[in-house]
């Protein structure tokens, strides 16, 4: 399964891009495998981005600069993580996570 | 049992005096004054030992313990500090080496299995293995406790962490690379291998991310990428602290079969 979601190519077209997840850092995570990709959707993707989680083959790479997303029925959109994940992966400092209370 | 009475026993110089039952020596006190004995009952002495110099007892020993030592080995002071040969002892345990390049101590096993040597701290506290020279710190092995960052640093004498050891296996220096990977950029594009790198986005033709892990301290990093193409080139861009961009191209981008990424940074 992969993340795909809506970027801006270097020519500021609308593209598809499509996230596939590290197998290493997969194992680390607990969950089913849509709840760890929906970690990961939250981590690398910035706030705010509508995605979807696909197992669609999208291997064929025919006019691949011309692919763009559209919305579908399950989109999704990339979360804050939380205080602590936020420290674990070194999105904030320290001091940052003590002065939100974390 | 009958007690036999003795109010006193005179024997002439040069004699031993013996104590027997039935026939048999019990014990006996030479001419010279010695005590033997084949049998002290311990329960039953009663009243003050004169002092005994320990220093003229040898092969004496108490159940469990055995010493052939003929000076002071093991000394204890009244803050119940165990010193070997030191009789000084400045720590529960104060081991001094007695001579020069001698192994002070020695920790062996001719078990089947492991052998371990442990240093337990208590709940959430540090613990470290500390190399001094004349008593001046030079090197700590330094185990943060579990509160904190719950990681192995090896710190200099100024007490500055040169390497941390993380529990996820990563290694954090200056000298150590902050992530790494091997990836296919063809087909639906996947890492072989990688380390410190969570996820590799395929933005179009030749043209991928890779989010690291765990973000970098800073935007600074030096990154290598290379690949196993000879129609284009091989360049990085976007650095950013949580991921950074690759892409391989010559008029436009070209997918790549195998691309290799290296960051070293802070």
């Amino acid at each position: 399964m992969k993340i795909i979601f809506p970027s801006i190519d270097e020519d500021g077209e609308a593209i598809l891009a499509q996230m596939i997840p590290a197998p290493k850092f997969l194992q680390t995570l607990t969950g089913t495998e849509e709840e760890k990709l929906i970690h990961i959707a939250n981590k690398d993707l910035p706030t705010g981005t509508p995605y979807e989680i696909t197992d669609e083959d999208l291997s064929d790479r025919t006019f691949r600069n011309a692919w763009e997303y559209v919305a579908g029925a399950s989109e999704k959109t990339s979360e804050d993580l939380s205080l602590d994940d936020q420290l674990k992966y070194n999105k904030i400092t320290q001091e940052e996570y003590d002065a939100n209370g974390g | 049992m009958s007690t036999l009475t003795v109010k006193a026993i005179e024997a002439p110089e040069g004699y031993d005096i013996k104590f027997q039952i039935n026939g048999v020596e019990k014990a006996s006190i030479d001419s010279s004054g010695a005590f033997t004995s084949t049998t002290i009952d311990a329960t039953a002495l009663t009243g003050n030992l004169p002092a005994i110099d320990g220093s003229s007892l040898t092969g004496v020993g108490v159940a469990g313990i055995s010493s052939s030592a003929d000076a002071t080995a093991i000394t204890i002071n009244s803050s119940e500090q165990v010193g070997i040969g030191t009789g000084s002892p400045t720590s529960p345990l104060h081991v001094l080496a007695s001579s020069a390049g001698q192994t002070v101590a020695k920790f062996e096993s001719n078990q089947a299995g492991a052998v371990a040597v442990e240093i337990d701290a208590d709940a959430d506290r540090d613990s470290f293995l500390r190399f001094q020279e004349a008593g001046t710190n030079r090197w700590d092995f330094f185990a943060q406790g579990s509160s904190g960052t719950n990681e192995l640093n090896i710190r200099n004498e100024s007490g500055t962490n040169l390497i941390q050891f993380k529990q996820d296996g990563r290694g954090l220096s200056q000298f150590t690379a902050k992530a790494w990977c091997n990836f296919n950029g063809t087909g639906t594009i996947a890492f072989r291998d990688s380390h410190n790198c969570s996820s590799l986005t395929d933005n179009g033709t030749g043209n991928y991310s890779v989010s690291f892990t765990n973000n970098l301290a800073n935007a600074n990093y030096s990154a290598v990428a290379n690949s196993n193409g000879s129609a284009g080139w091989t360049v990085t861009d976007s650095h950013a602290v949580g991921s950074l961009r690759t892409l391989y191209y010559n008029s436009g981008g070209i997918d790549i079969s195998e691309m290799n990424l290296q960051v070293f940074g802070d």
